[in-house]
């Protein structure tokens, strides 16, 4: 039983993984020229400085614990988006399925084997997003060696519980919703539900955390201590409502009581023993009745003709080509949940988690007297503008529509070059659905901020929005043009040109030179009035896209040579 | 009318997979392009349509270039790849009006012209459904119609009856004589000779990048023997180029 689990995981990880090279023992790629090892070594070195500065804060004000939890928390919502976001595809779209079930394989022999692929996904998540900072944590505050004996421990545990549990509703859900005809609609429409749950459930343990905080620490005369003692009282009821986070924390915050260890290890065994049991339990009784929904395509037999919708008037090029876009983008709904998705869930979070978290934040701030004078004294300045356009950067970043272009397409991107339209114009039209959502992006951030900060002027704010406008050309451009020099036409599964693309490694590259230089406009732009810096920052950009421009349209027929 | 002078390709320095090609279609001939696995088909024919580069020489579909003049050059001619799985997501009835929208088909033509050809094909009442939901054969032929739809004056088609039922096979074959018979130019590869025989009026021979045979099927015929087939010439001539070879 086992050999077979082992085999059945290996073959459904390879088909998942096809384009994932460093996998790749056969082709003895070398771990250098892997697009993978370089995306996995460039974001490491952003979460490692991030984490480095955030447990440094933690530190100074003699509270790293805060930082295991918070984080625990925000690592615990990406890892369940990140698990919504493929369980459905895992268990019930993956195409290798109708060679698979004609084999002697039992229910369980099956669903331990998706269980074993969605562990590995996930533990490729947590190798880039915990185990820096988690080392990091250990080094800073000096703990023992046994933190970091029980850190891989606690890592191999720690996603077990949400697949589990995320499985067995997405499985229990497929079985309620099996009205729904359109496997495409059908996917979107759990995989959504999944998300607003964890939304809803993300907003919910916040409200129920910020409706303890003090309300006003002046008034009620606290002490600092007492402050900071509150702030992780209620971490801690945050991190309970997680099950397996507190437990977790226990472990690494005080890795020499064996004694605790013990018991926190028992609790997170227990709940993922009983966790297992469910999952086992209900897929072993409904997973094999509805594995075929994702697999089959139905062709309806309903009164065709009257559905027949002929165009009632000429539509130009541009506007079909663009809806043809669209359609293609949305009617897919992995391309749809792994390119459009992440933008919206990150905005989401951005409201919930600004919402609360920054007041609890404020709150532990308020009580010092130092900091509350310097934060009295902050104007809105050219470091403010820095950040709020580093964070327009990465939220740019966050979706791969542009960079997955002509991949998406496939095979049939030939249909670009012998269409009789000109290439310039195609690029064009292929860019406008990242530039719309980015747009939106920066509409909603730059919203939030003018209601939020009460000191940024419009003109301050218009001046943020047209250089962003500009941002967003440059990487979407650059996006497309990465896309037209490396594209994957040759795909099988969507996962292999939107969650494993090696070329999202350009993306991140592009964001860390994108966020270095408005570090180094900011500083050398620094002395200047902030509207002042705004309009030459407004004029670099525009110089800069205007050149990228000319540079595409001039080299544009070796552009679309790859395709072919 | 396609024209083909001097064409070369190479996808290595110093290898070339197409050797100096020359070819004139003209207008009213069925033009059979046939030649073994590798030989250099499917590379001509995405050099005619502008999917490839063309390393040297030049391509002219009535008269414009395809290198200096794409837009033009593509405009004057339809393509049925030999892969149908295209749009996927799009219903049929959307890929239609997509292709008549980029060849500016105007409304009221492609509406019957959509009718017609999808009755035709026996494809009207799965217009509403998506096109992954098709077998192989209907995704093969809602293309056909996609091309049939904009009634380029060239027709290039790469294995064009892969796929089809025998009535569709009988029906394309049909519509390829007609189009030529109005004048036109109809390009078309194919592994089957039989097709090639019953159809063409002038075949060419691709093996190893270049032309080992041209000409009219019938004087062709005539220089080998009038009861030789056209799979015994084509064995015939593909073992000779590969013991000059």
């Amino acid at each position: 039983m086992i050999r077979k689990i082992t085999s059945l995981t290996k073959v459904f990880l390879k088909d998942i993984n096809k384009n994932f090279r460093i996998f790749n023992k056969k082709k003895k790629i070398k771990l250098k020229d892997s697009s993978f090892f370089w995306m996995i070594i460039i974001i490491a070195i952003a979460v490692a400085f991030l984490s480095y500065k955030a447990i440094g804060f933690f530190n100074s004000i003699g509270q790293p614990r805060i930082f295991l939890t918070i984080y625990f928390i925000i690592f615990t919502i990406l890892l369940m988006f990140e698990i919504i976001l493929v369980t459905i595809n895992v268990l019930f779209f993956s195409k290798e399925m109708e060679y698979v079930l004609p084999m002697p394989i039992s229910p369980i022999e099956l669903l331990l084997s998706k269980y074993a692929v969605l562990l590995v996904m996930t533990y490729i998540t947590e190798l880039i997003f915990s185990v820096v900072p988690l080392t990091i944590y250990g080094l800073l505050t000096h703990i023992s060696l046994l933190y970091f004996l029980v850190m891989p421990i606690v890592l191999i545990i720690f996603p077990a519980l949400l697949i589990t549990v995320i499985s067995t509703i997405t499985i229990v859900l497929m079985r309620v919703l099996k009205i729904i005809k359109n496997r495409n609609i059908y996917q979107t429409v759990i995989t959504s539900i999944l998300l607003v749950i964890v939304l809803l459930f993300e907003g919910i343990i916040m409200s129920t955390f910020t409706m303890e905080r003090p309300v006003d620490i002046e008034q009620q005369n606290i002490s600092q201590e007492q402050a900071e003692q509150q702030a992780i009282e209620m971490y801690n009821k945050m991190g309970k409502g997680f099950l397996i986070v507190n437990p977790s924390i226990e472990i690494l915050a005080v890795p020499n009581n064996i004694l605790a260890v013990l018991i926190n290890f028992g609790k997170l065994i227990i709940y993922n023993l009983v966790g297992l049991s469910v999952f086992l339990l209900i897929g072993k009784k409904i997973y094999l009745k509805n594995i075929l929904i994702g697999t089959t395509n139905i062709v309806s037999n309903k009164n065709f003709i009257s559905e027949v919708k002929y165009e009632t008037k000429n539509k130009n090029i541009r506007k079909a080509y663009i809806e043809k876009d669209f359609k293609q983008l949305v009617r897919n709904p992995t391309f749809f949940m792994q390119l459009v998705f992440p933008v919206i869930l990150i905005l989401a979070s951005i409201l919930i988690i600004g919402n609360f978290i920054i007041p609890s934040i404020d709150t532990m701030i308020q009580s010092d007297e130092t900091i509350k004078n310097t934060l009295k004294n902050i104007e809105f300045n050219t470091n403010m503008v820095c950040i709020i356009l580093c964070a327009l950067q990465v939220l740019f970043s966050m979706s791969a529509i542009s960079l997955t272009a002509i991949s998406r397409e496939g095979k049939s991107a030939i249909f670009l070059k012998y269409m009789p339209v000109d290439l310039y114009k195609q690029f064009l039209y292929k860019n406008v659905l990242q530039i719309v959502l980015n747009f939106i992006v920066s509409i909603i951030v730059l919203g939030i901020i003018y209601f939020l900060i009460s000191r940024i002027g419009i003109i301050e704010i218009l001046l943020i929005f047209a250089i962003s406008i500009f941002m967003n050309f440059i990487n979407s451009f650059l996006m497309l043009v990465v896309d037209l020099r490396r594209p994957i036409m040759d795909w099988d599964s969507e996962y292999q040109i939107t969650k494993n693309n090696p070329n999202k490694m350009f993306q991140y590259v592009f964001m860390i030179i994108m966020v270095l230089a408005l570090m180094y406009l900011t500083k050398i732009l620094g002395e200047l009035s902030v509207i002042l810096s705004l309009g030459i920052q407004l004029l670099i950009f525009m110089f800069i896209f205007v050149m990228i421009n000319v540079l595409i349209r001039k080299n544009i027929e070796k552009l679309f040579s790859k395709i072919n | 009318m396609i024209e083909l002078k001097n064409i070369s390709k190479s996808y290595k320095k110093n290898e070339k997979v197409i050797n100096n090609i020359n070819l004139k279609i003209e207008d009213g001939e069925i033009f059979g392009f046939l030649g073994p696995n590798g030989a250099g088909k499917t590379t001509t024919i995405k050099m005619i349509t502008g999917i490839l580069n063309v390393d040297e020489g030049d391509i002219f579909i009535d008269g414009k270039s395809i290198t200096k003049q794409p837009v033009e050059a593509k405009k004057q001619m339809g393509l049925v790849p030999d892969n149908p799985e295209m749009f996927l997501k799009l219903k049929g009835i959307e890929y239609l009006n997509f292709i008549a929208d980029m060849y500016q088909v105007p409304v009221n033509l492609r509406k019957s012209k959509i009718e017609e050809l999808s009755k035709e094909f026996n494809m009207y009442e799965a217009l509403s459904s998506k096109i992954e939901t098709y077998s192989h054969g209907m995704k093969q032929k809602i293309i056909v119609i996609g091309v049939l739809l904009h009634n380029p004056k060239n027709w290039i088609l790469d294995e064009p009856m892969t796929g089809l039922d025998p009535k569709a096979s009988f029906i394309l074959k049909e519509k390829m004589r007609q189009h030529a018979k109005q004048g036109n130019t109809v390009f078309f590869s194919t592994h089957v000779l039989e097709v090639a025989e019953k159809l063409c009026d002038k075949i060419a021979i691709i093996d190893n990048g270049k032309i080992v045979l041209l000409g009219d099927y019938n004087k062709i015929k005539e220089e080998f023997n009038n009861n030789t087939s056209l799979e015994e010439i084509f064995m015939e001539i593909t073992k000779n180029d590969k013991k000059n070879n």
